[in-house]
């Protein structure tokens, strides 16, 4: 028995150095993570959501906004960043301008925030350092799954967002059905629409409350034919998860006929439509006499 | 609990160490730990049909007692159909009542009246086939006096629910498994290190190649309407591949784990897909099974004595059976039906018997006759597996008509090719290790033995990270649903 376990041991030897490393290399670059985003706090307007708003100009916005949205971003690993952001006691952040959609409440939703399909796993890959491992949350429900996700997570770069630029245009039918179909399959029986999107929403709402942090919602335009694919129950869904934030400034251009040399893709604006955009966001912000550009 | 879960990966070892350093002053206390850890392994699943292993093991443990003692040969009898028909039944009802009801229902409703029913919400428990015929074994041996009956109820409970076989097999007969309960078992470095390397063996079969496997083959089965032949064919071998690893994967876990505590299980699986036969195929595949249904139900039958009639009712018979114990679905009937058709010119020619030695036994390569025999069989193998894993009878009819149309030349298409291609990759390095390794009980057990320290661990090492990366695509195993 002695032996079976002296054998067992040495052969464990590269594993728990593995271990090790891992453990030592997590927390290192865990120190720069919590520097980079003390960095970023310091700025006072911030962008955020998925990859919708990741098109906008920060600073046609505002002077100094600083655009931390990021591809198909569940709101919950939004809200994680945000809430890793205000940890800094001297933040300076107090705008914080969200992307808010109809397909941000579709099944892909679902499946990015749950560790049984790769989506989630790959988020979990994405925001590891920005997680705290042991919450309630109900996305790190186990490590059997999660392993992979977990160890290239710890050695990947952590996914802050930002801004992103297409000079594409005039999207075709095959592009439209593509980002539609990515949206709005179910592919295992998941919701039809994702209740978690929501409950996160609100959360970041009360987060934004809590500091005083003024949340203004912002829904960029849709290419018609994408638009036209959406089933209705979904706008439904959209207007009744919003009732509950009417208290906040909602900038919605999903009912903007736009032209599709603005667009990129389906949902998202190109280099021309994201300068036109910011301006006219930029703008309603002033004539709101919100006064973010001067803070 | 899983093999391949986390859970598990803390179990074994708790009750590792427990059963070496703590209970093995004592050969009871072992076996008393031994039914505890089993009964906590099956509890993790749903502890509710704990009471249905309970029951079954009480009741067979009475009437192996009785038996004993009984020397009317009516009542005696009279015991044998107790277990029989209380063993079966429970199957019967947990496994089979909706199927029957359904059939019921619609063969009167095809003679024109309609009979309202309701199918039973019933959930299978997991592993009921399998234990249900190792404690048969046991109660049927001790009627034919070949077993004496334990009077050690605990020995008895260990051996009905031996933790590593529990659920998915091999299904041990009495007298192989019950023994070893009454022997002192001390702990042997050679036998757990073997242990161990087939454990990682079992979980490479599972995790990375039957999990892979299975992500495709349900991906084309399930859209086979939309699928090309050529795209059919490559769904048919990724289940070929997908049931073997998972089911011999699971094997071979078994039998690493049990050794790990001192016993020896049998094998399951010899390298079926090397089988230049049918019959071969069938004394390779599911080894417990197979002869179970030989010594229990053909020998009792008559086997091959009295006839070719006889002969051919006879496999008819245990191959129908077979496929019915895999579940209430016809299509496993069909399955069984279909390779009890294979089986049949072997039979009547009396070549059923001609390939018992290892393929290419002492060299790399086949000989070319070999090689052919080798992938007649498994071609068959492939296109019996279709019928398995459809979903109901239609299905395999559009599926294989679908792979014999013109459809079958185009180039296959799949929504990740280049997952398509890795786990071909993989394969195709498991079956070259599976090549290697045929003379062994395993694939892994002689494999680098020879090698130098560093680079066995760094073979082990290659495994291990495997499974790492591996893990994640999760799936039961197929024979948990048996």
């Amino acid at each position: 028995m002695k032996k079976f376990a002296a054998k067992i041991l040495k052969f464990s030897i590269p594993a728990l150095l593995f271990i090790l490393i891992s453990f030592t290399y997590y927390h290192i670059s865990k120190t720069k993570v919590e520097a980079k985003l003390t960095a970023f706090s310091a700025h006072a307007v911030l962008l955020m959501g998925d990859s919708q708003i990741q098109r906008l100009h920060g600073d046609s916005i505002s002077q100094g906004a600083k655009n931390l949205a990021s591809s198909g971003e569940h709101y919950y690993f939004t809200y994680q960043k945000l809430n890793a952001l205000i940890q800094n006691k001297n933040h300076r952040i107090d705008t914080l301008i969200l992307g808010v959609s109809i397909h941000n409440f579709a099944p892909v939703y679902n499946r990015l925030f749950n560790l049984n399909f790769a989506e989630g796993k790959k988020s979990l890959k994405r925001y590891l350092y920005f997680l705290p491992i042991f919450d309630d949350a109900g996305f790190i429900t186990t490590f059997d799954k999660v392993l992979k996700p977990l160890i290239s997570g710890i050695y990947a770069a952590p996914d802050f967002g930002g801004f992103y630029e297409s000079t594409n245009s005039n999207p075709n039918e095959e592009i439209i059905n593509k980002a539609f179909n990515m949206h709005f399959s179910i592919k295992q029986e998941e919701a039809k629409f994702s209740h978690s999107q929501r409950d996160y929403l609100y959360k970041i709402d009360r987060l934004c409350s809590e500091n005083n942090i003024d949340l203004i919602l912002v829904s960029t335009p849709y290419h018609f034919d994408y638009k036209e694919k959406i089933d209705r129950k979904y706008f439904d869904f959209f207007s009744k998860s919003l009732k509950k934030l009417k208290h906040r400034r909602h900038l919605n251009f999903i009912e903007d006929p736009i032209a599709p040399r603005f667009m990129s893709d389906a949902n998202h604006l190109n280099k021309l439509g994201a300068q036109k955009y910011s301006r006219i966001i930029g703008k309603e912000l002033k004539a709101e006499k919100r006064d973010i550009l001067h803070r | 609990m899983l093999f391949n879960s986390i859970d598990f990966a803390v179990f074994l070892p708790i009750v590792f160490l427990l059963y070496w350093l703590l209970a093995n002053k004592s050969l009871k206390l072992q076996n008393a730990l031994i039914v505890l850890a089993s009964y906590v392994f099956y509890g993790w699943w749903d502890w509710r049909f704990l009471s249905l292993i309970l029951f079954s093991t009480l009741v067979d443990y009475t009437i192996g007692i009785k038996l004993k003692s009984e020397k009317n040969q009516t009542k005696r009898k009279i015991l044998l159909w107790t277990s029989i028909c209380v063993n079966l039944g429970f199957l019967g009802f947990f496994k089979y009542a909706n199927f029957f009801l359904d059939n019921f229902t619609a063969a009167f409703s095809f003679f024109g009246s309609e009979i309202a029913t309701h199918s039973l919400d019933i959930i299978l428990p997991v592993g009921i086939s399998f234990y249900t015929f190792q404690t048969l074994s046991y109660t049927i041996d001790v009627y034919k006096q070949k077993l004496e009956p334990t009077n050690d109820f605990i020995v008895f409970s260990a051996f009905v629910s031996f933790f590593p076989q529990l659920v998915a097999g091999p299904i041990e007969r009495a007298t192989n498994l019950l023994p070893q309960f009454y022997k002192k078992r001390t702990f042997e470095l050679s036998k757990a290190v073997d242990g161990m390397r087939q454990i990682l063996w079992g979980l490479f079969k599972k995790i990375v190649i039957a999990d892979s496997c299975a992500e495709l083959a349900n991906q084309i089965f399930n859209n086979s309407a939309e699928m090309n032949g050529s795209t059919l064919v490559l769904g048919a071998l990724f289940f070929t591949f997908q049931i073997y690893g998972d089911f011999s994967g699971y094997s071979d876990i078994a039998i690493g784990t049990s050794r790990l505590f001192g016993f020896n299980l049998m094998q399951n699986f010899k390298f079926p897909y090397f089988s230049r036969d049918i019959a071969e195929f069938w004394r390779r595949w599911h080894m417990s099974l197979s002869t179970w249904f030989r010594d229990y139900l053909y020998i009792p039958l008559g086997g091959s004595r009295g006839g070719t009639w006889m002969k051919v009712r006879n496999t008819f018979l245990i191959f129908i059976v077979s496929g019915f114990w895999h579940g209430a679905n016809w299509t496993f009937i069909v399955w069984g039906t279909l390779h009890a058709i294979y089986f049949l010119p072997l039979l009547l020619t009396n070549k059923n018997r001609n390939n018992l030695e290892i393929v290419a036994q002492g060299n790399y390569f086949p000989t070319a006759r070999e090689l052919l025999q080798m992938l007649s069989t498994f071609t068959l193998t492939v296109f019996a597996w279709i019928i398995f894993r459809a979903n109901d009878i239609t299905h395999a009819f559009h599926y294989i008509s679908e792979i014999f149309s013109a459809s079958i030349l185009e180039a296959p298409k799949l929504t990740d090719s280049k997952e398509a291609i890795i786990t071909m990759l993989l394969v195709f390095i498991f079956i070259f290790i599976e090549w290697l390794g045929r003379e062994s009980q395993f694939a892994l057990e002689h494999l680098g033995l020879k090698w130098k320290r560093p680079l066995r661990h760094a073979l082990y090492y290659t495994i291990i990270i495997a499974l790492f990366w591996y893990n994640g695509k999760e799936q039961q195993f197929i024979y948990f649903q048996f």
